[in-house]
C-alpha cells in the first residue's frame, strides 16, 4: 500500500503547489476558494504524513516547484488549473482505495470525494459544462 | 473499459464468497442439530445474493427518479440529463462487477412513462437502499426547488449507502464503489 500513499503524497504536495499559483490569478469569492482547497489538501496531506511515518515508510518533501499542465494566466486558466490538481489527486486516491483497508481506506476514500466535490466547483467556475463525470478518479 | 479484466475475477472472487458463506451456514446448521436434535429446515439451498445488489438496485432507482423529475418538469432535463446518465453508467459497471446483465432501467424500458414505480420487481430498491430523504418541512416536489431538493437528498443518501460499501468491499471492488459515491457527492453538490 506504500507506493499508492506516496503517490498520494506526491499529488498533494503538488496541489498545493499549484493553488499557491492559482491564488495569485483569482480574486474575492474563487480566491477564498483557493485557499480553501489548499488549505484542505495541507490537511490532507498532514495526515497522510501521520500515516506513512507510522507505517515506517518513507515520506518524500515536496518539490520546490511543480510544472504546470499549461500557462496560468488569469482567472480562467486558474480555476482550469484547479480542475487539474483535483482531478489528479483524485485519481491516485482511487488507486490508493483499492490498496488500503480499515482507516487508511476511509482517508482514501474521503479523500477521493472531496477532490472530485471540489473539480466540480472548479469546473463550474471556469464554465465547463456538465461540471460533474460519471466516474471522478478514471481516466 | 480498463475495469473489465477486474470485473471478471471480482465476479470470481463474489462466487468464492458464496460458496464461503454457504459453508459457514451449513457448519451453523449442523451445530445446531446436534444442539437440540431435530428437524430444520435446509438453510443451504439459496446462496445469499451478491451484497452489492441493493447498490445496483438503488442506482436503478436513482434513475427512475431522475426520470420522473425530467417527465414532471422538462425544463429541468438539460441539468439533470447528464446525472441521470452517470447513473445509468454506475448501473452498467455495478451489475459487470456483481457479474450479472445489467437491469432495464427506467431509461431504456419506458422513458415516457418511467416513473414512481421501479420498472422490473427483480430490480427494485428495497427501502434500505433508497431511504427516502423526504422532509415535512422541505419545498412541494413538484416545484422546481422542491424536486431539485429531493434529488439531492437522494444523492447524499446514496453517497453515503456507497461509501460504507466501499470501506467494506474487498479490493478489487474497492475502486468503483469509491468512485460511485465520489460522482453522487458531486450530484448533490451541483444540486444545491
Amino acid at each position: 500500500m506504500t507506493g499508492e500513499l506516496v503517490a498520494a503524497l506526491a499529488a498533494e504536495h503538488a496541489a498545493i503547489y499549484g493553488y499557491g499559483v492559482a491564488g495569485a490569478q483569482l480574486t474575492g469569492a474563487t480566491q477564498e476558494a483557493a485557499r480553501q482547497a489548499e488549505a484542505a489538501h495541507r490537511t490532507r496531506r498532514d495526515a497522510l504524513l501521520v500515516r506513512l511515518t507510522a507505517d515506517g515508510a518513507s515520506a518524500p518533501p515536496a518539490e520546490p516547484a511543480y510544472a504546470l499542465p499549461f500557462p496560468v494566466t488569469g482567472p480562467v486558466a486558474a480555476a482550469r488549473l484547479g480542475v487539474h490538481l483535483e482531478e489528479r489527486a483524485a485519481a491516485v486516491w482511487r488507486r490508493a482505495l483499492v490498496a488500503t483497508t480499515g482507516p487508511t481506506r476511509r482517508l482514501a476514500l474521503d479523500a477521493l470525494v472531496d477532490c472530485a466535490v471540489r473539480a466540480t466547483r472548479w469546473r463550474r467556475v471556469a464554465g465547463v459544462s456538465p461540471a460533474t463525470v460519471a466516474l471522478p478518479g478514471t481516466p | 473499459m480498463q475495469t473489465r479484466d477486474h470485473d471478471q475475477s471480482a465476479a470470481g472472487a463474489g462466487r468464492r464468497r458464496l460458496l464461503a458463506a454457504g459453508a459457514g451456514a451449513a457448519v451453523t446448521a449442523l451445530a445446531g442439530v446436534s444442539g437440540c436434535g431435530l428437524l430444520r429446515p435446509d438453510p443451504t439451498p439459496t446462496p445469499s445474493p451478491d451484497p452489492l445488489e441493493p447498490l445496483l438496485a438503488g442506482a436503478v432507482a436513482l434513475v427512475t427518479r431522475y426520470e420522473a423529475v425530467i417527465a414532471r418538469l422538462p425544463q429541468l432535463a438539460g441539468r439533470l440529463a447528464p446525472l441521470r446518465d452517470a447513473h445509468l453508467v454506475h448501473v452498467s459497471e455495478l451489475a459487470a462487477l456483481i457479474g450479472r446483465p445489467p437491469p432495464v432501467t427506467g431509461a431504456a424500458a419506458n422513458p415516457a412513462t418511467a416513473g414512481s414505480a421501479p420498472p422490473n420487481p427483480a430490480t427494485a430498491a428495497p427501502a434500505t437502499a433508497n431511504p427516502t430523504t423526504a422532509n415535512p418541512a422541505a419545498a412541494d416536489p413538484a416545484t422546481v426547488p422542491g424536486a431539485v431538493a429531493e434529488l439531492r437528498g437522494a444523492e447524499l443518501a446514496a453517497q453515503r449507502a456507497a461509501a460504507e460499501a466501499c470501506l467494506a468491499a474487498p479490493a478489487r471492488r474497492a475502486g468503483l464503489l469509491g468512485t460511485i459515491a465520489a460522482c453522487r457527492a458531486t450530484h448533490a453538490e451541483v444540486l444545491r
